[in-house]
């Protein structure tokens, strides 16, 4: 499967299951969703009215599932793309993310918001607002990489009892083909370790997880074993698996295709400080874009993300000195 | 199916407006509902347990009480103190915590339990035929991009809902003649083939009537209505509200149509109640609401709960 079809069935064996799931969003309908991101759904559920075409509503889309969900449903919402997620922070963020702390868990709002970010073949809609997703309390965010987590994440997504939003990165959807087991579960806060190596740590989430192990590759060539680590969940954020690599290894690169001043790297820079005796015990560097909105122009589009090549150049910012140093 | 008599709509309209009045003499961050009582206790008094209410938050303390609600609890719910039925974690300001079937204000924002409603109603549609969702909420909020999206999507997929805006006309100090475009707030709903009806809200039997066919429609499978309620806030929009926006003139023809005065009087000449009994009620309820709410403020200095246990949850299927 592809990650897109690893979700699509992950959609459908979770409807098969539990008749109080629904899809609801845009052009899902005989449409197949944008960029197929519900083929095949609207075949088997639709005459059931689990697959619903939906009007240019997001904020409603969102608050609709918060209002079935603390019913006693379990939606999903296909917002097409993540720069529509700001249309609907108050019931997303603000509030349905606040409901389990504020009843004390008596009542939750269990929904899964899809949203397809990151630069790739639609050329646009780039956005992922990560940042703006991880300042709201209760909210929680995951990221698959490969079609195995894609299938798995959003099986667990669609069984927390908690808001979720699936960040779905458009250059990594209909990419690689995967086998799929379907029994293997992955928790929501769970990172992973992609590739192991001795001398740092590379740590990213989407397509910045393949580009690392691209650079990664060509650092070898080079003698410079770099570990990648695939965060997969936002929010929880494991840092711990992260602090634990950076130990070993002595050095952490944070690659981030998301705006600099808040975000993944940010969080994971705050938690890292916040747990870690000090001092750290590794160097740290962020790759990040410049704090501007995704442009358009592919060359400025390039200059905006990290390519393999600024992965692998920041590595050895990073880590060769020390090297040089000892071969000079 | 209605078992709820015409004095029970009285008494209902009574006990609201002493809870609320108590909480105007002990809370200064109160939002006064007097003079609305027929909206929101006629338009959810029919109401079943499976039913899904998501009343404007001025007046939805009185929807709790009415349907069942301990008043001790809800005024430690408006304190937000260790009595509540969040140990103090919910808004701890209006609104009751909300349960699976009820539905408040989330937050300080407006519009959004709209949405919420119109989702309960998908839910209900889905999983249990003949349910309904009715969900309140003032001129001002009818304003909010979250509701007209609301409502086109009820009207698209036929959901059991009915929307009952409470125009006490005033959000804050904007007069809604000024805030809407168009004649009516209603004529938004026509725009989107929902039946709409325009009632005089200070009428609790013309709300509950209008209100109950509503009801039916959506048990029926009928799809979304809308009930334009025209009413009166007597109070200012907060308690420290200078009320600089209107004049005494307007408040004073209000007063004339009181709710409750207007049910008793019916109910008077009708012998169902006694002029003198009625007097005496009133004064009961103010009395047993009052010491109710002085005695949940003083409980204020309760130990909050602890943070957050997520405690596993009871879901209604
Ligand atoms: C989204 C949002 N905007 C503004 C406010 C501030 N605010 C609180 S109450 C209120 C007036 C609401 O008017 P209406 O819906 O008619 O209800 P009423 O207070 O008249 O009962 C306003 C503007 C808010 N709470 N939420």
């Amino acid at each position: 499967m592809t990650m897109s079809e690893a979700i699509v069935a992950a959609i459908s064996d979770a409807m098969t299951e539990d008749d109080t799931v629904y899809l609801m969003g845009q052009d899902i309908g005989v449409f197949g969703g944008p960029m197929q991101s519900a083929k095949g759904l609207w075949d088997t559920f639709g005459g059931q009215g689990r697959v619903i075409d939906a009007p240019i509503s997001e904020a409603a889309m969102v608050g609709t599932a918060v209002g079935a969900a603390m019913a006693g449903s379990r939606p999903v919402v296909d917002l097409m793309f993540a720069e529509f997620l700001a249309l609907t922070m108050t019931p997303l963020g603000l509030e349905g993310a606040s409901i389990a702390f504020r009843t004390r868990g008596a009542v939750t709002a269990p929904l899964v918001v899809r949203a397809k970010c990151g630069i790739g073949p639609h050329r646009g809609h780039a956005e992922s607002c990560a940042g703006m997703l991880l300042s709201f309390p209760g909210l929680k965010v995951a990221m698959p990489t490969t079609p195995q987590d894609a299938y798995s994440l959003t099986r667990a997504a669609i069984r927390d009892d908690n808001p979720v939003v699936l960040l779905e990165h458009m250059s990594l959807l209909h990419g690689a083909r995967a086998e799929v087991d379907r029994t293997v579960e992955v928790p929501l806060g769970a990172a992973v370790v992609r590739r192991e190596g001795a001398d740092l740590t590379i740590a990213g989430s989407g397509l910045m997880v393949q580009r690392a192990l691209r650079a990664a590759a060509e650092l070898a060539r080079d003698g410079l074993e770099a570990e990648v680590v695939d965060l997969r969940s936002l929010a929880p954020l494991d840092a711990g698996l992260v602090r634990r690599s950076a130990e070993r290894t002595g050095a952490l690169l944070v690659v981030e295709e998301s705006w600099p001043g808040s975000g993944p790297a940010a969080a994971l820079c705050a938690a890292l400080l916040q747990d870690a005796t000090v001092p750290l015990g590794f160097a740290v560097r962020l790759l990040q874009p410049p704090p501007t909105p995704v442009p358009f122009a592919a060359s400025l589009e390039a200059a905006f993300v990290p390519s393999v090549a600024d992965i692998a150049g920041a590595a050895r910012a990073l880590r060769l000195p020390v090297k040089g140093a000892v071969t000079a | 199916m209605t078992t709820v008599t015409e004095r029970a709509l009285w008494e209902a309209m009574v006990e609201a407006r002493a809870f609320d009045q108590a909480m105007c003499r002990h809370n200064g961050h109160w939002h006064e509902a007097r003079g609305e009582e027929a909206v929101f206790v006629g338009a959810y008094a029919d109401l079943g347990p499976g039913d899904v209410v998501a009343p404007h938050f001025r007046g939805t303390c009185a929807v709790a009480l009415q349907r069942g609600a301990s008043p001790d609890v809800l005024a430690a719910g408006v304190f937000g103190t260790g009595g509540s039925r969040s140990g103090g974690h919910w808004r701890g300001d209006i609104c009751p915590a909300p349960g699976p079937r009820s539905i408040g204000m989330f937050s300080g924002s407006l519009g959004t339990s709209v949405a919420y409603a119109t989702g309960a109603a998908l839910h209900l549609s889905r999983t249990t035929p003949g349910a309904a969702a009715v969900c309140g909420f003032g001129d001002g909020t009818a304003n909010s991009g979250i509701v007209a999206e609301s409502l086109n999507l009820a009207a698209m997929l036929a959901l059991p809902i009915v929307y009952v805006c409470q125009d006490n006309q005033y959000a804050t100090s904007l007069p809604s003649a000024v805030a809407l475009a168009g004649e009516r707030v209603s004529d938004r709903a026509r725009a989107l083939s929902i039946t709409a009806h325009d009632i005089d809200g200070n009428d609790v039997l013309a709300v509950r009537a209008a209100v109950g066919t509503a009801v039916e429609r959506a048990r029926a499978g009928g799809g979304p209505s809308f009930v334009h309620a025209l009413t009166y806030r007597m109070g200012g929009h907060y308690m420290n509200d200078p009320e600089t926006y209107r004049t005494p003139e307007e408040v004073a023809a209000w007063a004339e149509r009181d709710p409750i005065a207007r049910l008793q009087e019916v109910l008077v000449a009708r012998g169902e109640l006694d002029a003198t009994d009625a007097d005496a009620r009133i004064a009961q309820a103010h009395a047993r609401m009052d010491a109710v709410v002085a005695q949940a403020k003083a409980r204020g200095e309760d130990p909050p709960a602890p943070p957050l246990a997520r405690t596993p949850r009871t879901r209604p299927r």
